[in-house]
């Protein structure tokens, strides 16, 4: 899949950029998701099986190493989040801080409501690159290249494979499966 | 028979192990997590070998001195020595020998028919989790359960066991396949 260069006639680009545009408005009604895999940090060693729903702001997100070893859980919105784990139990408006400081994990739990989907978060800038399909190959945003590959087939098609790199942590999350619509268990507050 | 006796039945009876298993993890809310299954294989004492094959392969494998955790997607290996990274696991459980109830205390939980379960709770209060079950038929392991420190639990169903066959030693060793990424943290 190359990426998307000017085509000569026009028509490439035009068509490319529809297709992106009916890829973002297709996901971007979408009120949540369920999703399941493996989250791991290259060249941190640390690594762990995946479950998180997404309900419009309100997530729950278990992370869980070997036989449920390491369990870790975090569920709230953009406000405030509680962080559940062996020695750890608090809510905090700062979870990203928390996480990797009492986890090693960095994640930047925000923005990766939407990258999981392949989609750049809504208000912040990103530089894209597309595939002939308007699928992104990997953009920029918020201080962190992501880089997307394994599509799955589906309208849309999502990402199964996603990098997440920023200086030299990079995450590496591998999407088993991932439903969209948001899960029941979570929309009720 | 004491829950000590049943376990030290199985301890010192089964020298060696090879099962199939299907595992399931549950949350605190006894919603399904994953399911996963693979074959895993035990030499006492130390030796233990834990593969996933579906949904993906993964492999922990340990010769009683380093463990190797290998994650064929990830292209990622991590080493680390076997008697820190064991603390309370499986491998710690079924491939020890004597040092079980040093770590654990063993109550009864009860017996269905031939099966005899056991509840294991760590002693030590930095364990993984807060308690283990092991369900016994004629001294070798049928099923496990850990439940881990947020209250969900990993279910392991065990099929196919042979007992104190002869196991080839490559079986609980790990060649580092070319390309793949080694995290070393064996050294002390």
């Amino acid at each position: 899949c190359a990426s998307v260069q000017p085509p000569s006639t026009g028509t490439g680009l035009e068509q490319v950029s529809r297709a992106w545009e009916q890829r973002r408005s297709q996901l971007g009604a979408q009120d949540g998701f369920e999703l399941q895999g493996r989250l791991a940090a290259k060249g941190g060693g640390l690594s762990g099986s995946l479950r998180w729903q997404q309900a419009g702001s309100r997530f729950r997100l278990r992370l869980s190493g070997p036989f449920g070893a390491g369990a870790l859980s975090l569920e709230g919105d953009e406000a405030l989040v509680a962080i559940k784990g062996k020695d750890l139990d608090l809510v905090t408006a700062e979870p990203e801080v928390v996480l990797a400081a009492r986890t090693g994990w960095r994640l930047p739990l925000a923005a990766l409501r939407w990258w999981v989907l392949g989609l750049p978060a809504p208000d912040a800038e990103a530089q894209l690159q597309l595939d002939a399909d308007g699928r992104p190959l990997g953009f920029r945003q918020l201080g962190w290249q992501l880089r997307f590959a394994d599509w799955r087939p589906g309208t849309p098609s999502l990402p199964g494979r996603i990098e997440a790199q920023q200086d030299n942590w990079q995450a590496l999350l591998l999407i088993e499966n991932l439903s969209l619509g948001a899960p029941p268990a979570l929309s009720a507050p | 028979e004491t829950p000590e006796q049943a376990l030290a039945r199985f301890v010192d009876g089964v020298q060696t192990l090879q099962a199939e298993f299907s595992q399931t993890q549950i949350d605190e809310r006894g919603e399904t997590l994953n399911s996963s299954s693979g074959r895993m294989a035990l030499a006492r004492p130390g030796k233990f070998r834990w593969e996933y094959l579906r949904p993906a392969p993964q492999l922990i494998v340990t010769d009683g001195s380093r463990l190797w955790l290998y994650d064929q997607d990830l292209k990622q290996v991590s080493i680390r020595p076997a008697a820190e990274a064991l603390q309370g696991t499986p491998a710690a459980l079924l491939s020890q020998r004597q040092t079980l109830t040093e770590t654990f205390s063993v109550a009864d939980a009860g017996s269905e028919g031939a099966v005899r379960k056991l509840e294991l709770k760590p002693k030590g209060k930095d364990s993984d989790f807060q308690s283990v079950e092991l369900w016994l038929k004629g001294g070798t392991p049928v099923r496990m359960l850990f439940r881990d420190q947020l209250g969900g639990a990993t279910d392991i169903q065990f099929s196919a066991i042979r007992t104190n066959g002869k196991l080839d030693a490559t079986l609980f060793q790990f060649q580092v396949p070319k390309g793949v990424e080694v995290i070393d943290g064996s050294q002390p």
